[in-house]
């Protein structure tokens, strides 16, 4: 146990949290704004898989945050894409974010086979860049906790500390802004907020391509930070489990950034653990992200009744 | 309007796959009637610089030496397109129709009863004989624990801090083959040596290099200061922990510095070796043995060091890094390995 206490309390554990969380907050917190606006996203994942692929091409060339940004604009693009198929053809909104996820699972190998010449597994061929890890070495002049500050807070990619920003941003721009509050107005009951006259197409439209954009950071901070280059398939299945994590965080920005928090958490003890235990199948140590993510669903749901059945209580009570 | 565009989105697909097949109909008709005619049906798509890449070697080699005419369908990476590609090889009149892994087993299990005339190879997997389906297919796998040993036993050689690591892509029989041949290595080396082995399971057990990376960062900070990813591209990112955190490394497959050498050299400086899987050669002389009448279809083998199916990288990395009175020791034991002194347990068989 002190041994688990040991490892987990350390600056490394909170790295790996960190790195594990990040991609997922991001394309998380992309998955919240299209939710928000009513437009459910599936194609975060292949939005993040584009984007890295773009940024370690256009990496490889040019200095880093151009790849960052032609990341971006990549994941734009296919919001964008998303946004006229869904809006302007009418196609329903998760055909059209699964065939992108199919579209860019295979267009990434072609792209990746026609940039490296022939390569369809790996990037290795490319000298892609990566995200600088911002130092914070001055911390560790503070005294009493500047050590601990340093050795946690120094070192984590310029998207991480960004991302922290972003989630603030966020929080500011659906709740304080006018632009947030139709955004919500559009996915919480359109026919009234067209009414109003707000355009429901117009705001789903910037849901969409605002999501783009924050699964594509999502995917350049896997393929420049926490892998460097692009790997087939690379972002297995995490665009998926940031959609779960705008579920469970009661499709807020705060509550996404707990559940994301909480999964990669969950993920890198999963990694630790096996090393200090073991007797216990990693099979079983696998699952406990899975388990964690049901239970918070449960008592989510759970919650949600109470309040609901509260709420009606009350209508009866006033009557 | 919603009709109308998955009906024209469906047409498209239509065209698409119409016209695949015409593509691949018109490379059939030009082939005239040859002695040998092989099909390598790849359940995803070459260019992974290692399996396939090596396989599709063997297939060039045959087609030189052997005089057959050697071709290749990439099935890609959808699963659901598997099963078709080994079904449509099947129904083209091919002699011998090779395919791989675990993946394809069950597949082929299904598919070579029915075409009794045609020979099947399946190689990185043992197909179910006893329920005396298969009198039609060989069986190659490859006792890639004989080779695994070897770099087990440089691995605890060089370790200074005795602690070894290994990440596994999933906990299959071929992966594991390694595992416990580099673990048996290891031992034999020092019987003190810790050999830690994470999993990378999840969704994507073989393309997560991500997780491939955390794995490894988590085995350094726990003292491994050699690396030996079993992992496909999530093992690339493995190697990459050990770049960053200069320890060393052992490839797995193919000879992995190899594939760094031009773009990372500091990355190809730290795997000094990598334990190889040679699965071209494997094939060339499974088909050589068909044109000989020796290959025995309706068992399997597994190939290891004295057939030449597996080996570890000796280059001028592994020089410097391997002191020379360990390079003696590793060349004697596999001459033991290959004669039967020393027996490896596998984890295949």
């Amino acid at each position: 146990m002190t041994e688990l206490l040991t490892t987990i309390i350390s600056a490394t554990f909170f790295f790996a949290v960190i790195r594990t969380t990040v991609p997922l907050l991001l394309a998380a917190l992309g998955g919240l704004l299209a939710e928000l606006s009513g437009a459910l996203n599936v194609a975060l994942e292949g939005m993040m898989l584009s984007a890295a692929l773009t940024a370690v091409i256009v990496s490889a060339s040019y200095p880093w945050w151009i790849g960052l940004l032609a990341g971006v604009l990549a994941g734009m693009a296919l919001g964008a894409v998303m946004a006229l198929f869904h809006l302007r053809f009418g196609a329903d909104v998760v055909l059209v974010g699964f065939a992108i996820n199919l579209m860019a699972a295979g267009g990434t190998v072609f792209i990746l086979a026609q940039a490296t010449g022939g390569d369809r597994g790996t990037s290795l061929a490319l000298p892609s860049k990566s995200i600088p890890r911002l130092s914070l070495s001055w911390l560790g002049a503070i005294p009493g906790v500047g050590g601990t500050l340093e050795a946690a807070l120094s070192g984590h990619s310029y998207l991480t500390w960004a991302t922290v920003i972003l989630v603030a941003g966020i929080w500011f721009m659906l709740y304080q802004t006018a632009t947030g509050l139709r955004l919500r107005a559009v996915g919480e009951y359109a026919p009234a907020a067209a009414a109003a006259g707000i355009s429901p197409d117009q705001m789903r439209a910037l849901g969409l391509i605002l999501s783009g954009a924050l699964a594509a950071l999502g995917g350049v901070q896997l393929a420049m930070f926490n892998y460097i280059g692009f790997t087939r398939d690379m972002t297995a299945g995490r665009g998926f489990i940031a959609l779960g994590a705008v579920l469970l965080g009661a499709r807020r920005p705060g509550g996404v950034a707990i559940a994301a928090l909480l999964f990669g958490a969950f993920e890198a003890l999963a990694i630790v653990l096996p090393a200090l235990y073991t007797s216990i199948p990693g099979e079983l140590i696998h699952s406990i992200p899975f388990v964690v993510t049901l239970v918070a669903l449960v008592i989510y749901a759970r919650r949600a009744q109470l309040l609901t059945r509260r709420r009606v209580a009350g209508v009866e009570g006033a009557t | 309007m919603d009709t109308r565009i998955v009906s024209r989105f469906a047409l498209a697909c239509l065209l698409i796959v119409t016209g695949l097949l015409a593509q691949t109909g018109l490379r059939q008709a030009a082939a005239q009637d040859d002695p040998l005619r092989v099909v390598f049906v790849v359940n995803g798509v070459l260019g992974d610089k290692s399996f396939f890449d090596s396989a599709a070697e063997g297939m060039n080699r045959m087609e030189a030496e052997l005089g057959v005419e050697a071709d290749i369908l990439e099935a890609g990476y959808d699963r659901a397109r598997w099963e078709p590609a080994l079904a449509e090889a099947a129904d083209s009149d091919y002699d011998i129709i090779i395919v791989g892994t675990f993946d394809m087993n069950g597949y082929l299990t299904e598919i070579a009863p029915e075409y009794p005339d045609t020979r099947f190879i399946i190689f990185d997997d043992v197909v179910d004989y006893s329920t005396g389906c298969c009198d039609n297919v060989y069986s190659i796998q490859y006792g890639t624990s004989d080779a695994a040993y070897l770099a087990g036993y440089a691995a605890a050689m060089v370790s200074e801090t005795g602690v070894l690591g290994t990440i596994l892509g999933a906990e299959g029989g071929p992966v594991l083959e390694f595992a416990v041949g580099f673990e048996q290595g290891a031992e034999a080396a020092n019987p003190d040596v810790e050999v830690l082995q994470a999993v990378v399971g999840g969704a994507n057990p073989y393309s997560d290099p991500a997780k491939g990376k955390e794995l490894a960062l988590a085995q350094i900070q726990q003292g491994a200061d050699v690396i030996f990813p079993i992992a496909g591209s999530s093992g690339i990112g493995s190697l990459q922990a050990a770049r960053d955190e200069s320890v060393l490394a052992i490839g797995v497959d193919s000879d992995q510095a190899a594939l760094f050498a031009e773009t990372d050299p500091a990355q190809a400086e730290v795997i000094f070796t990598s334990v190889l899987k040679n699965v071209g050669q494997s094939l060339f002389l499974a088909v050589e043995g068909t044109i000989d009448g020796t290959t025995e279809y309706g068992t399997a083998v597994t190939l290891g060091l004295a057939e030449g199916a597996v080996d570890i990288v000796q280059d001028e990395n592994y020089n410097e890094v391997v002191p020379e009175e360990v390079r003696t020791t590793i060349d004697e034991l596999r001459e033991q390995i290959a004669n039967g002194e020393i027996e490896v347990e596998g984890a295949i068989n």
